[in-house]
């Protein structure tokens, strides 16, 4: 039996002969709108599709999603009338800065505002300078006469660091709103800490960027919740499936009579899980929480070697496992925040631990161990040695250059860890370590199906490390031995991949970001 | 609707463990793939569902040359059994993520490929394969003006020349 369709048919015939001037033209508008959401930028340069032809024009027209972003920042306020006038009658999220043209907050007022979505402002939107009463938006908001049921999402952030923290006035600029939101994200300005009006919340994000520099954060009693209040908040919130802290809790210890941290909070919906910077205190308070669903949690904690690993053992504990993977990422980082601008000598004493599942390509993990010293060593050991490896499939590594691991000592910290297929990150020693384990090993007992190692900052040893190294990786996987380049280095580094089939080749310097991307975007960081 | 021709069994080997389907393409070439590989294609996933449903295993008639069907089942083998988000019909639209660095080698075709590959990927409902060709084809035009977009594509500018300065069919604030 054959069933007729003229529409398949027709296509058919059409992909028989040569394809015509235009094919773009063949595609059904659903796809031609779709690749323009994909060249749409957040400024007004895309705009030109819209003039390439009639058929364009009316698809973009037509697609009210390709208008509902809203920037004041880039738009000006022709286009941000037309924006608004285009995207009608779907939603739209809009950034405000201290400037929203009153056309804007006419055709707000006049109605627009009932199709809000999503709202971002900083600061000076809302807050009024000494030289202001009052705000555009301010105005707008306090005085409206619409409602705005469709907000869902509000974005908050305080451009510069104030000597005071002002609590943003969530219910009075949003009364009837309120229970609608889902998503709430503020920056340098703090939440009510008992909102139990929030109830249908599904991502929180509060965060003080200056809780890292501990003199300014001293400051900010007005953000720093007390250990009370936030168990308070998250018992109002079971819808939570994000939740991301950043800010200085005050711990007084056991001073109140409610007690109330002691008694577990259940966070049913709870997926994901940040926190930091976390004092020592938090390690018992982490230790309420129960989200059986969480599947990614970093943790950024100053605190003794000790906490780290309870608390790992606790999350590790309630955390999902999907397929038997670990799921759970545990942070020892003091000096995250000194990282990027103070250079590797501050890049320090990390113990790093994070084993996520990668949900964009195909179930896996990746553990990263950056620098470390000795102290931490044990608790290193430790960690891994209550850690499940057997799904680990990256391994992200860097030795100090005198912490040479003995054959002996790989064997007993990843014997287990028979999944692995790519080392990254790998500095010369790890690199050498590496190759001595790997040649002490028979490929059937240790990394099996190691694939790929990475390595970075070879200089002058680059020859004999490679050599070891390529060897060891021959008889295990096939793919390659890649060293990275590093941006702004004065001396030239080489680059060299080498393959089962021994190609040793000088590529340039593309080639090699290249290739560190290509290992890089099969990874996940939490 | 999908066009469908009967077959009998021993044409498409359904019945032991490793299930096969018969594919055709417009050009008549039959080609035979495992149904697990192709289970990606929400398209082919219903017909399979009916398959079941009737008991009967039909070919799948495509409307599409064998050269993009296979460069469809290179993508689907590829990406045999690893989840991919835009794949997942419960999980949320993804963002705006790079184009893996596999499907941008996959994709590093001529225009007319490309444009044949993500028209093959819509119709059997491949969300992954539409985005990455979609983000390529963004790519080719994003920045460029007018003039260079319909170079690269082929496309004819069918604005007279009064539409073309007219403030009504151009926002030109």
């Amino acid at each position: 039996m054959l069933e007729d369709d003229n529409s398949a048919a027709s296509d058919m015939l059409v992909l028989r002969h040569d394809i015509p001037a235009a094919p773009i033209m063949m595609l059904p508008n659903e796809l031609i709108s779709h690749i323009f959401s994909f060249a749409a930028t957040p400024d007004t340069k895309w705009i030109t599709v819209t003039h390439v032809c009639k058929h364009w024009r009316n698809i973009a027209l037509g697609n009210t999603t390709l208008w509902n972003n809203i920037n004041l920042f880039n738009l000006n306020k022709s286009w941000a009338i037309e924006f608004l006038r285009r995207s009608s009658p779907g939603p739209f999220s809009m950034t405000v800065t201290r400037y929203m043209p009153e056309a804007v907050r006419d055709s707000l007022e006049a109605g627009d505002i009932s199709r809000l979505q999503g709202l971002i402002v900083d600061d000076r939107s809302i807050f009024p300078s000494q030289d202001d009463d009052e705000t555009t938006l301010a105005k707008l908001l306090y005085h409206r006469k619409s409602a705005a049921p469709m907000l869902k999402s509000l974005r908050v952030w305080r451009t510069f660091p104030h000597d005071d923290r002002l609590k943003f006035p969530l219910s009075l600029l949003f009364p009837s709103e309120i229970q609608n939101l889902r998503s709430i994200s503020l920056g340098r300005c703090a939440l009510d800490w008992d909102p139990t009006y929030l109830a249908n919340l599904v991502h929180l994000r509060v965060i003080d960027p200056d809780v890292t520099t501990p003199l300014q954060s001293l400051t900010g009693v007005s953000v720093t919740p007390t250990e009370q209040q936030l168990s308070r908040m998250l018992r109002g919130l079971p819808r939570l499936e994000m939740l991301r802290l950043s800010v200085l809790a005050s711990f007084h210890g056991n001073t109140s009579n409610e007690d109330t941290h002691r008694d577990p909070i259940v966070l049913p919906s709870l997926t994901s899980l940040r926190l930091s910077p976390v004092a020592p205190q938090w390690s018992e308070f982490i230790t309420t929480i129960d989200a059986p669903s969480l599947t990614t949690s970093r943790i950024d904690f100053i605190a003794l070697p000790h906490t780290v690993s309870s608390t790992l053992t606790h999350l590790g504990g309630r955390a999902r496992q999907p397929e038997g993977l670990v799921t759970v990422g545990i942070v020892y980082d003091p000096t995250a925040g000194a990282r990027e601008t103070e250079g590797v000598e501050k890049h320090w004493r990390g113990l790093k631990v994070s084993l996520a599942h990668d949900a964009n390509t195909k179930p896996g993990a990746h553990l990263d161990i950056p620098l470390s010293v000795d102290a931490i060593d044990g608790v290193r050991a430790q960690l891994l040695r209550g850690l499940d490896l057997s799904k680990l499939r990256v391994l992200w590594l860097s030795l100090r250059e005198d912490e040479i691991w003995a054959p002996a000592r790989w064997r007993e910290t990843f014997g287990h860890a028979r999944q692995i297929e790519s080392i990254v990150n790998a500095g010369p020693t790890a690199a050498r370590s590496l190759s001595l384990a790997l040649a002490a090993h028979h490929p059937d007992e240790f990394f099996p199906l190691l694939d790929i190692v990475l390595v970075r900052d070879v200089f002058g040893e680059v020859d004999e490390v490679l050599e070891l190294l390529s060897v060891a990786i021959r008889t295990r996987g096939e793919r390659a031995l890649q060293n990275s380049h590093e941006h702004g280095r004065s001396r030239p580094m080489e680059t060299w991949v080498v393959t089962k089939d021994p190609i040793r080749t000088t590529s340039s310097r593309d080639h090699s970001i290249s290739a560190v991307r290509s290992v890089q975007s099969s990874l996940v960081q939490i | 609707m999908p066009t469908i021709v009967s077959v009998d069994d021993s044409t498409v080997p359904g019945e032991g463990s490793s299930r096969l389907l018969l594919l055709v393409s417009s050009d008549n070439k039959h080609i035979v793939v495992e149904e697990d590989i192709m289970s990606r294609s929400r398209f082919i996933s219903k017909q399979v569902e009916g398959f079941e449903a009737t008991s009967q295993r039909h070919a799948i008639l495509l409307p599409f040359s064998s050269f993009v069907l296979n460069k469809v089942i290179e993508y689907c083998s590829h990406y045999r059994g690893y989840y991919l988000l835009e794949d997942d019909p419960d999980a949320a639209p993804p963002g705006r993520s790079p184009v893996r660095e596999w499907d941008q080698e996959f994709l590093d075709v001529d225009r007319n490929m490309l444009l044949r590959i993500i028209k093959a990927a819509h119709y059997l409902e491949i969300k992954s394969l539409v985005g990455s060709c979609a983000r390529a084809i963004a790519d080719m035009i994003r920045g460029k003006t007018t003039e260079e977009m319909r170079e690269i594509l082929g496309v004819e500018n069918d604005f007279t020349p009064e539409e073309e300065h007219s403030p009504s069919s151009k926002c030109t604030g």
